[in-house]
């Protein structure tokens, strides 16, 4: 070691200091402190506030309570299963006690879509006192559907935890070990809620629109591996819907629960795709944090949106009397040439602040509109089927759409000057692709989800009609958004058609948009992702640079290097 | 480089009949304040996710946790409650903002000091730094494991780990001082 000085900002210092240095290097530290008065105080001071924090720390509130102490020491954990607390806890399932539900289940439901909750639903429904549909927000739905679970599956859940035994850090990859016992179990929970029956008598509104519908399914339940049969969520007689995704080698590896890509869906069966902005940009904080650290993101904290929404774009202002632009642009997807990628630009009116122009995301913003919803309409004869990228827990119910009831399941608001950008993937007619191939329309009986009563004490709702997007249109997007003062929501209807533009020819922005649609996707190794590799992305994303003032989108750049770097 | 020596915090090497229990008993408050932490001050799961680690640790051969049994307990509570903390933030989603709330813990601390309250005042200013920065203080100084200890923990290298309680200490030295002028 060639320390005769030590900046005072060497972590060997504050090693030193708090005694984590052995052997040559202790010694090497305790002959450069000799001579340095600067350095010998800092260590006091180093170890001065550490005790200090110590001592702090020892104060720190205890949660433990007195009623913890009556909590025995767990029995050892075959006979923690038979004796029965929710041996759901024990499979690396949720933590959630039956009675006292909160928020987990709902992620069960984020990956089939509101669409296929609602389908759950009806069978609750049938034993359970009816849920006004107003009351509709996720949760209570979540909650509603999963009542009956944890009775049905504690066998399987038992059955699970025995076999896979031994730690934490070894989830039972169910395919593989599940028992007959499980299998069969599984099968039976199916067959009860996945009954198509309540299709027809249904005392509910149901919605195909809502995206995840044709989620991926083994054995026509939506799958979430390892997490025992907790993760099936039943998907009523729409199994027919083709399954898009193969179960992945080496998936079962990966202790997330995962939410799984939105699927493609077929545009005759599905042309409305609905769905409540995100703004919100947590999820890039997290994947820069994790990569930065040279670490890989857990798949389902890459939120494509968050992702997305995390740069500014350079969209057209609003004009008119609206505080909201919809700037719209097609090409080729460049992960799958043969796809067209349309990207939704949203553009939020400028309000005049006096505000520094240094970091203007910490600004608070005004809002300028609020309950900011998008509806796509997607024409059948131009559209095979379509993939909303990101929003996997958002997803609308059309006649939420068409009251303007956003709030039902987000909060979307819009602040002045900001922008948004959401992707689809859309296969053409023509294109023939296995992988984005979906039910012919027969099998659904066209559109059977617009017809359906409402529930015992609500009124039935408006069911919207759709405008039967023209010919040479690919598909019209409908942007709903309500003014901070406005009680009622405004209504924009914007067009698309397709001229063929290969990805070379599209905007920087959109380049760049893509760009971090293949990096999301590349993280959460979506199905989806086709050929793209990292250096594809940072190829895409480099074209897309302009304009990067605040040198955001050079990060990116970094950042797709910092993955590879880590995945070699 | 050094030995991997037994922990002063953990059990002797009599893992007897009650190696386990006693560990447990022993663990149970200062691993649900670390989970708890990690859960955004939820103590009802933290509890959950502890009794889960335990259940897991009975389950365990004294003898492959033997000299380590504490920081396998806080390695095992820290994986389960990252479980639950990323699943719930895919529910959280719904309200934009709110995954900040997922990982942040402390309420922010207003600029203003009482005196008389040096405890507080540095529990607030180790509120203030990073999430992951907290918790390797918390690991440090609350649980008192070195930084190799941590290392295995919280998966990161025993390098990143003194940089980071390095920037972490650096940072509170400065804003204690401040504090006090």
């Amino acid at each position: 070691m060639n320390a005769s000085k030590f900046l005072p900002d060497d972590p060997k210092l504050t090693a030193y200091a708090l005694g984590e240095l052995e052997g040559a290097e202790r010694a090497a530290v305790e002959a450069a402190l000799r001579d340095d008065p600067a350095a010998r105080a800092a260590v006091e001071e180093i170890r001065a506030l550490g005790a200090r924090l110590e001592s702090a720390l020892a104060a720190e509130v205890a949660v433990e309570t007195a009623s913890d102490a009556s909590v025995p020491a767990p029995p050892l954990a075959h006979a923690a299963i038979i004796s029965g607390r929710d041996p759901s806890k024990l499979d690396g399932g949720p933590l959630v006690d039956a009675p006292n539900f909160r928020w987990l289940p709902l992620f069960y439901y984020a990956v089939g879509g509101l669409a296929a909750a609602s389908v759950a639903l009806l069978v609750v429904l049938r034993t359970s006192p009816p849920v006004p549909r107003t009351s509709f927000p996720a949760p209570a739905i979540a909650r509603a559907v999963a009542t009956p679970a944890p009775a049905a599956m504690p066998i399987v859940a038992a059955t699970e935890k025995v076999l896979s035994g031994d730690t934490a850090a070894k989830t039972a990859s169910m395919p593989a070990r599940e028992s007959q016992a499980a299998r069969t179990a599984k099968r039976e929970i199916f067959r009860v809620t996945g009954s198509p029956a309540p299709m027809a008598a249904g005392s509910i509104q149901l919605s195909a629109t809502a995206g995840s519908v044709a989620m991926n399914s083994r054995d026509g339940a939506i799958f979430s591996e390892n997490r025992g049969l907790r993760g099936y969520v039943p998907t009523a007689n729409l199994d027919s819907v083709a399954p898009a995704w193969a179960a992945r080698p080496g998936a079962d590896d990966d202790r997330l629960a995962e939410v799984r890509d939105n699927d493609f869906l077929g545009a005759a069966q599905n042309p409305l795709s609905t769905f409540g902005l995100n703004v919100g940009t947590a999820s890039y904080a997290n994947v820069r944090r994790l990569l930065l650290a040279h670490r890989l993101p857990p798949r389902d904290a890459v939120q494509m949106e968050e992702l997305l929404n995390n740069f500014p774009y350079h969209y057209a202002s609003p004009s008119g009397a609206a505080p909201i632009a919809v700037s719209l642009e097609v090409a080729a997807a460049p992960w799958a040439p043969a796809h067209r990628l349309v990207r939704i630009g949203l553009q939020g009116r400028e309000v005049s602040l006096a505000a520094p122009s240094a970091e203007p995301k910490s600004i608070s913003l005004p809002t300028i509109a609020q309950d900011v919803m998008l509806q796509v309409e997607f024409n059948p004869t131009r559209v095979a089927s379509y993939r909303l990228l990101g929003y996997e827990n958002r997803q609308l119910i059309k006649e939420d759409f068409n009251n303007g009831n956003a709030s039902a399941t987000a909060s979307a608001e819009l602040g002045a000057g900001h922008t948004v950008t959401t992707l689809y993937e859309i296969v053409p007619v023509g294109v023939d692709d296995a992988d984005a191939r979906v039910a012919p329309v027969d099998e659904l009986k066209s559109r059977p989800t617009e017809i359906a009563a409402a529930p015992a004490g609500s009124r039935p709702r408006p069911v919207s009609q759709l405008r039967h997007v023209p010919p040479p249109e690919l598909l019209t997007v409908t942007l709903r958004y309500r003014e901070p003062a406005a009680a009622t929501s405004q209504r924009l209807e914007v067009p698309l058609t397709d001229r063929g533009a290969q990805f070379a020819d599209a905007s920087p922005d959109f380049k760049f948009a893509a760009a971090v649609a293949g990096f999301g996707m590349i993280l959460r190794e979506s199905p989806h992702r086709g050929a793209a590799t990292l250096a594809d992305v940072a190829a895409w994303a480099e074209a897309g640079i302009t304009d990067d003032t605040r040198g955001t989108r050079a990060e990116l750049v970094e950042l797709v290097r910092a993955a590879e770097k880590i995945e070699r | 480089m050094a030995t991997e020596l037994p922990t002063s915090r953990d059990p002797t090497h009599d893992y007897g009949s009650n190696f386990l229990e006693r560990t447990v008993a022993a663990q149970r408050a200062p691993l649900t304040r670390y989970a708890t932490r990690l859960l955004g001050g939820d103590v009802d799961r933290a509890r959950d996710v502890v009794q889960d680690t335990f259940v897991k640790f009975m389950a365990q051969p004294p003898a492959t946790v033997d000299g380590h049994a504490v920081e396998w307990l806080f390695t095992v509570c820290r994986h389960r409650a990252l479980d639950v903390l990323r699943k719930e933030s895919r529910m959280r989603a719904f309200a934009a903002g709110e995954a900040e709330r997922v990982t942040t813990t402390e309420p922010r601390p207003g600029r203003t000091l009482e005196h008389a309250e040096t405890h507080s005042a540095i529990l607030r200013l180790i509120g203030e730094l990073p999430p992951n920065q907290q918790e390797l203080v918390r690991l440090k100084f609350q649980n008192g494991f070195s930084y190799k200890e941590i290392a295995r923990i919280t998966k990161l290298s025993v390098t990143n780990v003194g940089f980071l309680l390095h920037t972490a200490v650096a940072r509170l030295r400065t804003e204690f001082a401040a504090q006090r002028m």
